[in-house]
């Protein structure tokens, strides 16, 4: 787990460059080189990117309610005004596929951050002051990662109840420590670093030495871990959904248009294979880009 | 997507010759429509397909998937006697058995009177059939058997037709009497679904008979562990003989396995794991007929589907709001699109090819009365409710049409699905507000539909409590006129309609599947198979 931006520890970090506006420009003037480079992570940008513009535009793409019964239109096949078909209820799928992009975006961009907010200052903690009371976080975390993602998952949004916002909270504490673990693993390694102890040794506190040297030069790989994660909580929305845990009908999420469109795969195949297909290119896309981010942010790829 | 199913047509003449059919042995161990929601309503009701001018061929495994797993061999002791009654019918026989029409027709009873006050019921019990172990199937074995399912804390499944029953007697070797407390038109109905189980074997095992039972039927138990498939190996002394004099059964073994979903039963079926099939979704039937390796068929009766209000709690303790939730609901629509055309509106939820069929009185679907009760009701400005289903695909696709319909006149509805038991411990602590369950569609006699009125029964889910019904059920119950007590059944309607408690959505009609080679099996509701006279063609 030893990446970093840093090139050059000692005297740099001395200087802090991740404070000064001119090192920022820098840094943003080297992602935006790298990016263009991999070819992986262009791919996942425009993925993600084209989700999220559909996402914040799905009111104007898709007018039509997503949710509303349209019984005389029902399963379809795909032809021009529907060009995905439409379900069991008539409706467009299309337009549910278009509208469950919020409901998958939403669902990771909240869980990621619950499992973010959670994660990082547990491995903070614990790899900082490396107190008892770290050791027991993270014992505790060991004992969360002990359970399959997705049982997990089932099992508490289960005790939770069904719905959405309860799926969103068990996808985030199941991801808790993977970023618990990836932030403790940075901050001690950074606590050892030269800079770190010059820092130190000159009388910084520990919040500075958090804040301004440790922090933004661990922020790297929890950077590629927030990506792949995403992939992992539309992934695990879908299956909640799937099991019927997730987001209530008549909403539109992916898992929920994949539950309710299996039982007809014999005579309209199209309720499954698209949704289907949304679910595998997003979570393509942001593992695409979790890839990527990797690739140019670890300088022990960089070159190959 | 319109829908030609041409099966359907194919079925009517299957049943019209089976009811023409001189059978022997029809019975109907819990042929029941229960449904997952557990109500009590029986279906007796078959279909089946019978060989012309075939030659039956002998031996050969008979495999057959149901939906659900076998839950005990014991009848006194079944958990989902939807699932198990196939494995019943297997292994035990019934004193009658009931035909097509409501009628009844001989099986280990050869004869019975009534009394003229309706009051003694007088069986003659066939003379030398014995159980698997051997031991004599007597009057004295027949009486053991019923006073051990209408015991006191029974958890047989069908007691509710036993209950008028005061004694049961067996005067000799081959009489049993049965006195009555009051004249009961379903009591018949229970004689047969009541299987009988060998006396020795039920005191020898005690609690192991529902891992391994006694009984008489064509088959006899040969292994079962739970959660897994039921062996069953023919029964080599049989009383029930074929047409060449030789002993029924045809086949040497039968295996009953579940398969929970309707598809994969289907695929299972069409990859050559099983030769019966029940339950397939009305969404394969299309498909599955028009493959030729396969037989699709028709069973009688269906799956009825329900909404269910909770008059105990607010908001819907309010009358003009429950009519106004009915009158919302487009019935037809909904029944249409879950079953492709193929269901029909039941307002009491019996089948439609059942003698007690009514299509009237039904409730109105208007929405702009459902705006005026729902002003009525006190709330001009609209309500919002919780619809509580439970997570199956039907339940599912119910409640988003229901929700359209009651948010398009005002009340706002929010979907809850819940596991099965959430939903029903949230509906059996009455804190329910709206709900889809399934209920109806099946009937060997309507007096048997009679625990969703019942306050104390489990599967009437909503706690309707009407004085009214259960006099007039309790009066239709001692008649036997099938007319006067479809007119008594009419006046329930109303009365249920106007309280709109529960709101039948409709019945759609029930299929299973064979393979194409299979003959002479004798199908009831949701394909309940007899195999006693069943073979494979080569």
């Amino acid at each position: 787990m030893a990446s970093s931006t840093h090139e050059l520890p000692s005297v740099a970090g001395v200087r802090d460059p991740a404070g000064t506006p001119h090192a920022f420009r820098v840094r943003l003037r080297r992602l935006n080189r790298d990016l263009r480079r991999s070819k992986q992570a262009i791919m996942g940008l425009t993925i993600v990117g084209i989700l999220v513009v559909l996402a914040a535009a799905a009111p104007i793409l898709a007018p039509a309610d997503p949710g509303k019964p349209n019984l005389s239109e029902s399963l379809q096949s795909p032809s021009l005004s529907h060009p995905f078909g439409t379900d069991e209820l008539g409706r467009d799928i299309l337009g549910r596929i278009i509208h469950g992009a919020r409901v998958s975006l939403i669902v990771a961009g909240i869980a990621v951050g619950i499992s973010l907010l959670g994660g990082v200052p547990i491995g903070v903690i614990s790899g900082y002051w490396q107190g008892a009371i770290g050791s027991v976080l993270m014992r505790l975390m060991d004992a969360i990662q002990a359970f399959p993602g997705v049982l997990l998952a089932i099992a508490i949004a289960s005790t939770l109840g069904p719905g959405i916002t309860n799926a969103m909270i068990a996808i985030g504490i199941v991801g808790i420590p993977t970023f618990a673990r990836l932030s403790r693993g940075e901050v001690l390694r950074l606590r050892s670093v030269e800079f770190v102890n010059a820092a130190i040794s000159t009388g910084a506190g520990s919040t500075r030495v958090l804040s301004r040297h440790i922090l933004p030069n661990g922020v790297a790989p929890v950077i590629v871990a927030i990506a792949t994660s995403c992939a992992g909580a539309i992934l695990t929305e879908a299956s909640l959904s799937f099991v019927g845990l997730g987001a209530a009908p008549p909403n539109p999420s992916w898992g929920s248009m994949l539950q309710s469109g299996y039982p007809f795969m014999q005579i309209a195949p199209w309720l499954s294979i698209f949704p289907g297909l949304a679910i595998a290119v997003t979570t393509l896309g942001f593992i695409f880009l979790g890839d990527g981010l990797r690739d140019i942010l670890d300088p022990r790829l960089r070159g190959r | 997507m319109t829908r030609d199913i041409a099966a359907r047509a194919t079925g009517t003449t299957l049943v019209g010759k089976l009811a023409e059919r001189a059978t022997t042995r029809r019975k109907l161990l819990g042929g029941a429509a229960l449904g997952a929601a557990g109500l009590l309503l029986l279906d007796p009701r078959a279909g089946g397909v019978f060989a012309q001018d075939e030659t039956p061929v002998r031996g050969g495994l008979a495999r057959m998937a149901g939906f659900g797993a076998l839950t005990s061999l014991d009848p006194y002791a079944s958990l989902n006697s939807d699932c198990d009654r196939i494995s019943y019918a297997a292994i035990y026989d019934t004193l009658i058995a009931m035909e097509l029409d409501g009628s009844f027709s001989p099986q280990l009873s050869t004869e019975w009177t009534v009394s003229d006050d309706g009051l003694t019921y007088t069986f003659t019990i066939r003379e030398g059939v014995s159980f698997h172990d051997g031991t004599p199937l007597d009057a004295a074995a027949v009486v053991f058997n019923f006073d051990r399912y209408r015991a006191e804390g029974t958890t047989y499944p069908y007691a509710t037709p036993l209950r008028p029953i005061t004694t049961v007697e067996a005067p000799d070797a081959t009489t049993v009497v049965f006195t009555l407390a009051n004249p009961s038109a379903p009591f018949l109905a229970g004689v047969s679904f009541a299987p009988i189980v060998s006396p020795t074997a039920v005191e020898q095992l005690g609690d192991d008979f529902q891992l391994q039972s006694v009984g008489s039927g064509p088959f006899r138990f040969t292994e079962w562990t739970p959660g897994s498939k039921a062996t069953f190996d023919r029964n080599e002394s049989y009383w029930l003989a074929a047409p060449d004099g030789q002993p029924l059964p045809y086949y040497d073994q039968l295996i009953i396995d579940a398969v929970p979903d309707d598809s994969v039963r289907l695929l299972n079926l069409r990859s050559g794991e099983f030769e019966y099939v029940e339950r397939l979704s009305i969404r394969d039937v299309t498909t599955a007929s028009a493959d030729t390796s396969i037989k699709v068929h028709p069973t009688v009766g269906g799956t009825g589907y329900c909404l269910a209000m909770n008059p105990n709690q607010a908001p819907f303790d309010n009358k003009v709001l429950r009519q106004a939730v009915q009158a919302a609901v487009d019935r037809q629509s909904i029944i249409d699109n879950i079953s492709f055309g193929e269901g029909y509106l039941s307002p009491l939820g019996f089948a439609r090819d059942t003698w007690f069929y009514l299509e009237e009185p039904s409730p109105v679907y208007d929405p702009e009365l459902a705006k005026q009760l729902l002003t009525e009701a006190g709330y001009p400005d609209g309500i919002d409710v919780s619809f509580s289903i439970i997570n199956r695909p039907v339940d599912n696709q119910i409640a988003q049409i229901v929700a359209d319909n009651l948010t398009e006149v005002g009340i706002r509805t929010t979907i809850d699905v819940l596991e099965r038991t959430t939903w029903v411990e949230l509906w059996n602590s009455r804190q329910g507000q709206i709900g889809s369950l399934i209920a109806g569609g099946g009937g060997t006699d309507p007096g048997l539909a009679a625990s969703m009125y019942d306050p104390s029964a489990a599967s009437n889910f909503a706690g309707y409590d009407s004085a009214p019904i259960q006099e007039l059920i309790a009066e239709q119950d001692q008649i036997s006129d099938q007319a006067e007590r479809l007119r008594i059944w009419g006046e329930i309607g109303e009365i249920r309609i106007d309280d709109a408690v529960y709101v039948q959505i409709g019945i759609v009609p029930g299929y299973g599947a064979s393979i194409a080679n299979a003959r002479d099996f004798a199908v009831h509701a949701h394909f309940l198979l007899e195999f006693d006279e069943a073979w494979t063609a080569e």
